[in-house]
């Protein structure tokens, strides 16, 4: 049953640098489809902090709640996996604004620290772990089949079909958002908020619901980015922290409060983790990421400043 | 009863140093940090490697240790000085995951995960601590001796320098001192503190591996800092006091216990949501205008 | 000033009320015959914590059915170590001070053990840890027990790639914790050693979902045996991503391999492979096979992950000790020093110097819950 697997069998490549041009396409649609979680990641991420200066430390549980939600809907409720996604992805979207309007909305009205907030968000996230491991048990959840995957296969590189719904439907939402931010009055609004508050506030726009608004964008996208995963990873109550590591890194990348940055911000993470790792022991691949990123913060000013 | 006792006061004294040198460059010169927990486990790592291989005598092990968690704090000082808040803080982030990368992987140095067991007590002029109620007096010493030594800066013009300078970065280069240096400096002195939390940890547990220094870490210092409340001396050491409090006494009361220890985590959080909530200036901090 | 004297009473009522707890829960400590169980209830190891508790209250429930020792219950106090060595030291100074536990069972990883282990050696109780693989647990001295199956049984399972299988190309995808840095480091002395080479060896931090890259490193050295160790959802998902890429080698590992939901993650891409593990043989299959019936029975699930047999069988023990011993940490332990050849499930355990002698086999999966056991053994 297992025989060993000759490399060039059957694609016709001589061995050397075409096999090494083969994997180096391989990885880049490998990290395409890792990046374009991230993005999305990072795009809910950095609309809440762009917006609201908020360092939201629950949107890895937004993440999650996410995954889990599509599993219950899949599993319990026999939705569609499409229903399924959409109906998570959107209940996020409500259990995040409720926390904001019970928990992080007070802050602000009474201008509190940035840091008192950040701490309650924090507190948020360790609530929601426990939450979720009460409802799901702690066990490792999984709405992947079994079987042999459906995949589709060019010139040897190949990518599944859950893999294309992935990227596919991540750069969908993107463009959607995109769209919505620059061409809709009320997406003008949200840049103008980001841009300055305070002039947005005099200039008559409704601060609070922008607020509101970016809170819900950045759950629906969290709680999509989450749903869409678990087509690909199994789950468990501690999947948010990386989720959000991965948001931050992303964002930084693109630029802090860039929002079509943090865009590129995870797509570019992906791909690099999946390069860097070829020829750099893989254990290192978080720390790989943050050193770029390091990198990009420390040099950004200096450019700026030289240019 | 009294060796639990003893326990908890332990860790509340090392988190208290580790609050209040946090406070120091946070809540009193402004600088946003949330790479703590590289601190704390560079010192905790420093210490251990040097007891473990060079047997050095203790009070010597303990200032190269925390000299060397200072020079991470120049570190990651020095290059992100001019950053504006935010992204300073993620940089500071990014800086606290990355020790705990290094910390992982860095295989011929500190083992990696396999961590670094068998810490040898501490041993002072051949007065052994190996109690836990003479450790547990060690303890506090470092912290009564972190609280003279803040105290005292934070009052003096250097204090009032920092204060300024949290206020009003711009007016206080315009009378000509040199704003980097004392960041600079505020940094160093904060990472020095929670070198010696580190050292403690280490030889307490006598085995550190890096998990215990993971990011999170950083955002529970943080939290301690906030709910105890900041830019005051009293509320750094109450917000150690409290977060390290509640999660241990949850421990007493009855609960079924095929649900206890998720109860206790879900309670833990509401309490911090809910007094934060009632006081968001932190259990002893100043009331907001 | 009013509101800082507020405080203070604020403070000082708390004080009370903890002081309070710890009289009273002292107080019930006498009675009883009292076992303390640290596990990772909450954090990254819930799953095995979870299923670990379900393995020691079984054990407890049989116990006292029976009629306890000598007609007195056998209590068990629960606490969450988290799965890290700090959170593990809190459980265990309250397991000994507060609520004056004689015999202490947990120690499913290494780090909990190691911090943990210094603390019971120093108080006198006795500590059966179950799974925790570092070598250094059992050092602190003749308090501490341990039966898990020893690192050992690496050199098992490599002869049988090498002599079996006919591998002559080993490659790895090891997590990067003390149990995998330890076997990648026998695996490259030792393969070389029976005349194979070391094809590739690759790490990946606990957590990592994306081996795609690792696989390809390895897929392209072509070796002809892969080793896989990890947590159960790594491990799920490394031969998920493996069937992705179309990577068919013959797979070693672990006997954590055994853990039944791998199955339900995997599939039938777990055909087939092979791993060392205990290997019960007579009366201790029989217990064995008791032991998976009457869990099935109490809980309505088949076992979930392996963790339960090892805390079912140091439950146990534990009670052996105290009814041979006597109710307190030292007579306790002076019984399980003298343990001899004692009827657990993984095989009958005698202690030597704290580790346990067993036979282990070659192991391969064939079906959900279906095993063959191969005659490839050694003794240990």
């Amino acid at each position: 049953m297992y025989e060993p697997l000759k490399l060039n069998q059957g694609l016709g490549f001589g061995g050397g640098k075409i096999v090494e041009l083969y994997m180096f396409f391989q990885l880049i649609i490998n990290g395409l489809v890792a990046g374009s979680i991230y993005a999305l990641t990072a795009f809910g991420f950095t609309i809440v902090y762009g917006t609201m200066r908020f360092f939201n430390l629950a949107h890895g549980s937004a993440y999650m709640i996410g995954a889990y939600l599509t599993y219950a809907f899949l599993t319990k409720l026999g939705l569609g996996l499409p229903a399924a996604i959409a109906c998570a992805s959107v209940s996020t979207m409500l259990i995040m604004l409720a926390f904001d309007r019970v928990l992080f909305q007070p802050f602000r009205d009474r201008h509190a620290h940035g840091w008192v907030v950040a701490i309650c968000s924090f507190a948020v996230g360790l609530l929601v772990e426990p939450i979720l491991s009460l409802i799901f048990g702690t066990d490792i959840l999984s709405i992947r089949q079994a079987e042999t995957p459906i995949r589709y296969v060019f010139k040897g590189i190949m990518i599944t079909r859950n893999q294309v719904v992935v990227l596919v439907a991540s750069i969908i939402l993107m463009i959607l958002l995109s769209l919505f931010l620059k061409r809709t009055r009320f997406g003008k609004a949200m840049r103008a908020t980001a841009n300055d508050p305070e002039m947005a506030d005099a200039i008559g726009i409704n601060v609070n619901s922008v607020f509101r608004m970016s809170m819900a964008l950045g759950a629906v996208l969290a709680g999509a980015a989450g749903a869409l995963v678990s087509l690909e990873i199994d789950m468990d109550p501690m999947m948010g922290h990386s989720a959000l590591l991965k948001a931050i890194v992303a964002s930084i990348l693109g630029g802090i409060g860039n929002i079509s940055g943090a865009m590129f911000g995870g797509f570019f993470l992906g791909i690099v983790e999946n390069i860097g790792i070829w020829k750099i022991p893989s254990n290192w691949k978080d720390g790989i990421s943050l050193a770029i990123m390091m990198g990009f913060i420390v040099l950004k000013p200096w450019v700026k400043h030289h240019r | 009863m009294a060796n639990f006792i003893l326990h908890v006061i332990i860790m509340m004294g090392i988190y208290a140093i580790l609050s209040l040198s946090l406070n120091f460059m946070l809540g009193y010169a402004g600088i946003i940090s949330i790479c703590h927990s590289a601190f704390f486990g560079i010192g905790a790592y420093a210490g251990a490697l040097i007891s473990l291989k060079l047997g050095l005598p203790f009070v010597i092990e303990m200032f190269l240790a925390c000299s060397i968690a200072g020079l991470c704090g120049l570190i990651i000082a020095a290059p992100t000085l001019r950053l504006d808040e935010d992204y300073m803080s993620l940089a500071t982030y990014a800086f606290g995951v990355i020790v705990y990368t290094v910390l992982s992987n860095w295989h011929s140095l500190t083992r990696g995960p396999l961590g670094l067991p068998g810490i040898p007590r501490i041993e002072i002029f051949s007065l052994a601590f190996d109690q836990l109620w003479s450790y547990a007096c060690l303890v506090l010493f470092f912290v009564a001796l972190t609280i003279a030594c803040l105290a005292s800066w934070i009052r003096s013009p250097l204090g009032k320098l920092l204060m300024a300078i949290r206020e009003d970065q711009v007016a206080v280069s315009a009378i000509g001192k040199n704003v980097a240096f004392f960041k600079i400096l505020a940094t160093v002195i904060s990472s020095f503190f929670a070198g010696i939390a580190g050292v403690l940890l280490a030889h307490y547990l006598t085995f550190i591996d890096p998990s215990t220094f993971v990011i999170q870490e950083s955002f529970i210092i943080l939290g301690m800092v906030v709910f105890g409340g900041m830019g005051t001396i009293a509320g750094p050491v109450a917000g150690a006091i409290t977060m390290v409090f509640i999660p241990e006494a949850l421990r007493f009361i009855g609960l079924p216990s095929f649900y206890a220890a998720h109860l206790r985590q879900v309670m833990f959080s509401l309490l911090i949501i809910m007094i934060l909530l009632k006081r968001p200036q932190g259990l002893l901090g100043k009331k907001l205008e | 000033m009013k509101k800082q004297v507020m405080k203070l009473i604020g403070i000082a009522c708390f004080g009370v009320v903890f002081i309070g707890m710890i009289v009273e829960s002292a107080a019930l400590a006498q009675q009883a015959y009292k076992i303390g169980a640290y596990l990772p209830l909450t954090g990254w190891a819930a799953n095995y914590g979870e299923d670990a508790k379900r393995g020691i209250e079984l054990a407890v429930e049989e116990v006292n059915g029976a009629g306890g020792i000598r007609g007195k219950k056998v209590e068990v106090l629960f606490e969450d170590s988290g799965g890290n060595p700090k959170q593990a030291v809190s459980a265990v100074q309250k397991l000994i001070n507060i609520d004056k536990v004689s015999v202490v069972v947990g120690g499913l990883f290494s780090g909990e053990a190691l911090a943990t282990g210094p603390i019971l050696q120093g108080s006198k109780i006795p500590s059966i840890a179950t799974q925790a693989s570092h070598q250094d647990v059992t050092k602190p001295g003749d308090y501490i027990f341990r039966i898990a199956p020893p690192v050992t049984m690496e050199y098992l399972v490599l002869d049988y790639a090498y002599k079996v299988i006919g591998a002559r190309r080993y490659s790895a995808l090891l997590f990067s914790t003390d149990m995998g840095r330890e076997s990648a480091k026998m695996a490259e002395e030792y393969f070389p050693r029976l005349g194979g080479k070391i094809a590739k060896i690759e790490f990946f931090p606990t957590g990592t979902t994306d081996f795609k890259t690792h696989l390809l490193k390895i897929k392209q050295e072509n070796p002809d045996v892969i080793e896989i160790k990890g947590g159960i959802k790594e491990v799920a998902q490394i031969f998920k991503q493996m069937q992705e890429l179309e990577i068919k080698l013959p797979v070693i590992g672990s006997n954590m391999f055994r853990e039944p939901q791998l199955w339900e993650l995997v599939g039938g891409g777990l055909k087939g492979v092979a791993y060392p593990t205990w290997a019960p043989s007579g009366a201790a299959k029989t217990r064995y096979d008791k032991f998976l019936a009457i869990y099935a029975k109490k809980y309505g699930f088949e076992l979930k992950t392996v963790t339960p047999i090892f805390t079912y069988e140091a439950t146990k023990l534990a009670v052996s000790g105290l009814e041979k011993g006597g109710n307190s940490g030292p007579e306790a332990q002076k019984a399980l020093v003298t343990m001899k050849d004692f009827p657990g499930i993984t095989g009958e355990i005698t202690f030597v110097k704290g580790e346990r002698k067993a036979r282990y086999c070659i192991e391969k999966i064939m079906g959900p819950g279906v095993f063959e056991t191969i005659d490839f053994c050694t003794n240990l």
